[in-house]
C-alpha cells in the first residue's frame, strides 16, 4: 500500500508483525508497519469481525488498536517502533483469566 | 396552560415510576407519568442492573426473592427478557472475612431462607476462573444475576405506553396545590390534576414530597462505575466482597461492569455527579484482587450517577401519611433495580387501596422525618 | 500528590509552547502535560527527527518558525512530560496523567488547555474499510515516515488540506486518482473576505493558488460531487461518486482520504467544566468567548477556535503573560484575515438526509444513520446514547458526535439538536485497570 521515499536516513530495525520478521525504521509508529504490508489492518471489530486499518493516526479513532509486545488493545498509532517489537493483528477478545503485565 | 386530567400522575420516569404506572393501567387506570428529563435519565439509566438477593437487609429479602422470580418471567410481564442473564451472584471472602459469611448464612437461615448458600475454596475457583487464591469462600446464589438496564428501560416504557399510559417528558412538577380531593400539579407549561400521586423522583423525591407538605430525610449517592472493553467470555456470577467495595459482572455486550458503591461527588447545582478518579481507584484494585488477570483491560468509560439514599438504606414505599392519595416509591439507596417486579404491583396495591400481602413497615415514610427517634431507623446491617 | 505548580499546560503545539515560555518569562512554575514523545503539536509533530532529513523538513509548514519555538521552549525551564496523557481534570486543579509506565496525580492552580484539533469526521458508507483514511494521516504517514501510497489515491473532500497533501503527494512522486469535491458554495458575502485576505495574507493565498495550479497541471481528475460511497469487502475496492444530478460513476480504488476541516478538540475542556457556544461560521462549537472567570482554566489555540498556528503562539504568548481575555488587535492581522476567508470559502458542510441508512455513523460501536433517525423523539445526545449505543465506545463519541447531531437535528426537527454533543466523561485517553489501580492512595482527595 506504501512505498519508502529515500533520503530518511538510512538505519533500520527489525519488528515481527504477525510473526515475520519486517523491516522498519527509527521513528516509524507501529501503525505504519501494519499499513505497510498485506491484509493492511490492525485489529477485526469485535461487533461485527469486520477489519480495521489505522484511520486518523492521532490517537482519536482508536481503530488502530493491536497486539504489541504480548499487550492487546496498544494504540499503534501511538507506538514508536523499538528493536525487536512484536505487533499482532487483534482478531480476538482479550482474556483475562492469565496474569497481567508491567504497566 | 395546557390541562391534563388523570387518575393517577406519577412524578419521575425512572423504571419504579414506569412500574408503578403499567401496573395501574393495566388495573384500568388512567395514568401520566411527567418525567423533568427523559425516561430513565438519571439512577435507572445508569444502574449497574444487578438482579441481587444476595446478603440483602433482612426487610428486603422477601420482595427480593419474589421479584428474582419474576425476572425469569419478564418477557410474559413486558414482554422482553430485559437481558436478564442468571449466572447467578456470589459474594467472596478471604480467611479473615470468613466469619462474617457463616454469620450471614445463620442469620439467613434464621429467617427462614435457603437460597444462600456458603461454598468453599474449589467451589469458588470453579464458579471463577482465574480468581486470586486468596478468596477462599463465599456465599453464593444460583438462580440470579443481572440484566440490561436500557433495554428494561425501554421494555417498560413500551409495555407502559401500549397499556395506556402517557409519558410527558421534560416536565419538573414546580408547585402542587390542592382542589378538592384532587392534586394539581403544575410546571413547564402544564397542569395536571388528580386524586391519586405516585412520588418516584428518585434522588429529587424529598423535594417532591416537601411540595406536599411532609417532611423525609433524604441524601444523594454519587456511585461510581466503570466499564471495560469487550472481553472474552468469562463464564461467572456477579461477584462481590465482603468488606470490600466491589461489584464486577461481564455484559450481555461483552463488556466488564465494575461497581460497588464507591462514591463520586455530587454537584446539587447541575444535578449531576462526577467522578473521583482517586477513589474509583479503589475499585480497580478490588477488581485486581480477584481477578488479577484483568490488569491489561482497558477502561472505555467511567462515571458517577445519581440516586437516592436513605439512612438506613431501605427503600421508601407506602402511602403518606401527611398528604391523602400521595404514595411514595424512592430512596432504594443504589440497589433498587433488582426490586422493580415485585414493588410495582405493591405500589398499584398502594394506590387501589387492596392489601398488599407484603410486610411494608420496614419501609414507612413516617421514619425518616427528621425529628424521629434514632432508633425509627432500624437497628439491621446495611447491605452494600 | 506533589507540590502543585502555578500553571498546567495541555498540549505542546504552538499555543501550549508559546504560553510556557511567556508564563516562565514572568516566574511561574509550569507543566507541561504533552501525549506526543517530543514538542510541536499537530503541524510539527516530530519535527525535531523529521527535520534533521531535507525532504520531509520541506514538507512542513513553517518549519523554521517551528525548530525556533520548539528550542526556546525547551530552553525556557518548564517541566515537559512527553508521552503523557491526561485522563482526568479534578477541580483544585487535581490533573490525572498516564505515560511512561506510571500514572500519577499533578496539582496546579492554573490550567490552560492547548489541546489544539481534530479533523472533522467524514461520515459516508462505508468509512471503516482499511484503505479509507483522513488527509491529515496521510500526512503524517508522508512527513514522520517517508511513506508514499504505491497505487493512486483518490482524495475526497474539501479545504486548504487537501490542496495541500496534493501538493505534497505528486511532489514526492505519489499519484492521484481522482479528486472529489464535495465543497457547498462559498457563505454569501466572500469578496470582503477574500479582499481582506489579499491585503493581510497575500503569501498565504498564493501558496494556495500554487498547489492548485500542480493539481491542475498533473491533469488529476476533479469532480464536483453531492456524495460518495467507499466500496469493498475487506477493504477499500471502489468509490462510487453521485454528482448533482444524481449520476453515479464507479471508479476502482485502493486508497481514499478524506477531509473537510478541522474542529476544535474539545474533550479535555469540556470535562475541565469550561462553555462552549456554536460558532456559525466554522460549525462547530467553540470555547465560549464570553465565559466568566470561575474557573481558573483558560482554552487557547485551535482548541479554542480554529485560527491556525501563528494565531495558536500570539494566543500562548497573550495567556502565558497573564492576558484575560482574547490577545489585543484580536491577534496576529494576516491569520485572522486568512481565517475569515477560508471560514467563507470553505464553509462547514452538513449532512444531508440522503445518507444511506446503512452508513456507520458511530464507528466504534456500529451504529448506523437509520439507528439515529428512529430516535427522532430523543431530547439529546446522552439520551441517543442510552438508547442506541452510539458514542459509548472507545472513541468517547469524539467520531460520531458531530454526525449523530446532525442527524437528530433532521429527524427531530428541534432548533438547536444539530448542535448538541454528549457529556464528556473520564478518561479522556484509554486507560488500563492496572494503571488505574495504581493510583497511590497517598493521593487521597482534600
Amino acid at each position: 500500500m506504501f512505498k519508502r521515499l529515500p533520503g530518511m536516513g538510512k538505519d533500520t530495525l527489525t519488528v515481527y508483525l504477525d510473526g515475520a520478521a519486517v523491516t522498519a525504521r527509527p521513528g516509524d509508529c507501529a501503525a505504519s508497519v501494519l499499513l505497510r504490508h498485506a491484509p493492511y489492518f490492525a485489529r477485526r471489530s469485535p461487533l461485527s469481525g469486520r477489519p480495521r486499518a489505522p484511520f486518523c493516526m492521532m490517537g482519536v479513532c482508536m481503530d488502530c488498536a493491536a497486539v504489541v509486545d504480548g499487550v492487546p488493545s496498544t494504540l499503534t498509532c501511538q507506538t514508536v517502533v523499538r528493536e525487536g517489537m512484536t505487533i499482532e493483528r487483534q482478531v480476538t477478545l482479550p482474556a483475562v483469566d492469565k496474569g497481567g503485565s508491567d504497566v | 396552560m395546557s390541562e391534563i386530567e388523570a387518575e393517577v400522575l406519577v412524578i419521575g420516569g425512572g423504571l419504579h415510576g414506569l412500574g408503578a404506572a403499567l401496573h395501574l393501567a393495566r388495573r384500568g387506570r388512567r395514568v401520566v407519568v411527567l418525567e423533568r428529563n427523559w425516561v430513565g435519565a438519571h439512577a435507572s439509566g445508569a444502574s449497574a442492573a444487578g438482579v441481587r438477593s444476595l446478603w440483602r437487609h433482612p426487610a428486603e429479602i422477601a420482595l427480593a426473592r419474589e421479584s428474582v422470580d419474576l425476572w425469569h418471567r419478564m418477557p410474559g410481564i413486558v414482554g422482553d427478557d430485559c437481558g436478564y442473564v442468571a449466572h447467578g451472584q456470589l459474594r467472596l471472602a478471604d480467611a479473615a472475612d470468613v466469619g462474617a459469611l457463616e454469620d450471614r448464612a445463620a442469620l439467613a437461615a434464621s429467617l427462614g431462607w435457603d437460597h444462600e448458600r456458603l461454598v468453599g475454596h474449589n467451589e469458588v475457583r470453579r464458579l471463577v476462573p482465574g480468581v486470586s487464591p486468596r478468596f477462599v469462600a463465599g456465599l453464593h446464589v444460583e438462580d440470579e444475576g443481572s440484566a440490561d438496564p436500557h433495554r428494561t428501560l425501554r421494555a417498560f416504557r413500551r409495555a407502559a405506553e401500549a397499556a395506556g399510559v402517557v409519558i410527558r417528558e421534560g416536565v419538573e412538577v414546580k408547585s402542587v396545590t390542592r382542589s378538592g380531593d384532587r392534586w394539581s400539579l403544575q410546571g413547564d407549561g402544564i397542569r395536571a390534576t388528580a386524586p391519586h400521586v405516585v412520588n418516584a423522583a428518585g434522588a429529587w423525591a424529598g423535594r417532591v414530597a416537601a411540595m406536599f407538605g411532609e417532611e423525609i430525610a433524604l441524601s444523594t449517592k454519587a456511585s461510581m462505575m466503570i466499564v471495560t472493553e469487550r472481553v472474552a467470555t468469562i463464564e461467572m456470577p456477579v461477584i462481590g466482597m465482603v468488606g470490600g467495595s466491589l461489584s464486577l459482572k461481564q455484559t450481555t455486550q461483552g463488556t466488564l461492569l465494575l461497581g460497588g458503591g464507591l462514591q463520586g461527588a455530587y454537584d446539587p447545582d447541575a444535578r449531576r455527579s462526577e467522578v473521583r478518579m482517586t477513589n474509583l481507584a479503589r475499585g480497580a484494585r478490588a477488581a485486581l484482587d480477584v481477578l488479577p488477570g484483568l490488569s491489561d483491560i482497558v477502561i472505555t468509560r467511567t462515571w458517577a450517577g445519581v440516586e437516592a439514599a436513605t439512612a438506613d438504606t431501605l427503600p421508601v414505599i407506602g402511602r403518606s401519611e401527611v398528604a391523602s392519595g400521595l404514595v411514595h416509591v424512592f430512596g432504594f439507596s443504589g440497589h433498587g433495580f433488582a426490586l422493580l417486579p415485585a414493588v410495582a404491583p405493591v405500589v398499584a396495591d398502594l394506590v387501589t387501596g387492596t392489601d398488599s400481602r407484603h410486610d411494608l413497615s420496614a419501609f414507612r415514610p413516617t421514619r425518616l422525618r427528621p425529628a424521629a427517634p434514632a432508633g425509627a431507623a432500624g437497628d439491621a446491617p446495611s447491605s452494600a | 500528590m506533589s507540590e502543585p505548580v502555578d500553571l498546567a499546560v495541555i498540549g505542546a503545539g504552538p499555543a501550549g509552547m508559546a504560553c510556557a515560555i511567556a508564563a516562565r518569562r514572568r516566574g511561574l512554575s509550569v507543566t507541561v502535560i504533552d501525549e506526543q514523545p517530543a514538542p510541536g503539536g499537530q503541524i510539527w509533530r516530530d519535527l525535531e527527527r523529521a527535520g534533521r532529513f531535507a525532504r520531509p523538513k520541506a514538507m512542513y509548514s513553517e518549519h523554521a518558525l517551528g525548530l525556533r519555538t520548539i528550542a526556546g521552549f525547551r530552553a525556557c525551564g518548564a517541566q515537559y512530560l512527553p508521552d503523557s496523557q491526561l485522563f482526568q481534570i479534578e477541580p483544585g486543579w487535581r490533573l490525572f496523567v498516564r505515560g511512561n509506565g506510571r500514572v500519577r496525580v499533578l496539582g496546579a492552580r492554573q490550567l490552560v488547555i492547548a489541546t489544539g484539533a481534530i479533523e472533522r469526521p467524514v461520515v459516508f458508507d462505508d468509512w471503516t474499510l482499511p484503505g479509507v483514511m483522513t488527509v491529515g494521516a496521510a500526512q503524517i504517514l508522508l512527513k514522520r515516515s517517508g511513506l508514499v501510497p504505491s497505487s493512486p489515491v483518490w482524495l475526497a473532500g474539501y479545504g486548504p488540506l487537501v490542496l495541500l497533501y496534493a501538493h505534497q503527494l505528486l511532489a514526492a512522486g505519489g499519484r492521484i486518482g481522482g479528486v472529489i469535491d464535495t465543497g457547498p458554495a462559498a457563505t454569501a458575502g466572500w469578496l470582503r473576505p477574500l479582499l481582506g485576505a489579499v491585503r493581510h495574507a497575500a503569501p498565504d493565498l498564493a501558496k494556495g493558488a500554487a498547489w492548485l495550479a500542480r493539481l491542475k497541471l498533473a491533469g488529476v481528475a476533479v469532480f464536483r460531487a453531492a456524495g460518495f460511497a467507499a466500496e469493498g469487502r475487506e477493504r477499500l475496492e471502489a468509490i462510487a461518486v453521485t454528482d448533482r444530478a444524481g449520476r453515479v460513476r464507479r471508479f476502482p480504488a485502493e486508497m481514499l482520504f478524506v477531509h473537510e476541516g478541522l474542529v476544535p478538540r474539545t474533550h479535555d475542556a469540556m470535562l475541565a467544566g469550561t462553555g462552549h457556544v456554536w460558532d456559525t461560521a466554522q460549525g462547530c462549537l467553540v470555547a465560549d468567548p464570553a465565559a466568566g472567570e470561575d474557573l481558573p482554566v483558560r482554552v487557547i489555540g485551535d482548541a479554542a477556535r480554529i485560527a491556525g498556528a501563528r494565531a495558536a503562539l500570539v494566543a500562548g504568548a497573550h495567556a502565558g503573560a497573564g492576558g484575560d481575555g482574547p490577545p489585543p488587535g484580536g491577534g496576529h492581522a494576516r491569520d485572522a484575515a486568512l481565517r475569515r476567508f477560508l471560514d467563507a470559502w470553505y464553509p462547514p458542510r452538513p449532512l444531508t438526509g440522503s445518507l444511506p441508512g446503512t452508513t456507520p455513523v458511530c464507528r466504534c460501536e456500529e451504529i448506523t444513520a437509520a439507528a439515529i433517525r428512529a430516535e427522532a423523539v430523543a431530547q439529546g445526545l446522552d439520551q441517543i446514547k442510552g438508547d442506541t449505543r452510539a458514542g459509548m465506545g472507545r472513541c468517547q463519541g469524539r467520531q460520531c458526535s458531530i454526525a449523530v447531531a446532525q442527524l437528530h437535528g433532521l429527524a427531530s426537527g428541534r432548533p438547536g439538536a444539530d448542535r448538541q454533543t454528549y457529556r464528556a466523561r473520564p478518561p479522556l485517553k484509554p486507560l488500563r485497570l492496572g494503571e488505574l489501580a495504581a493510583l497511590g492512595t497517598d493521593d487521597e482527595p482534600r
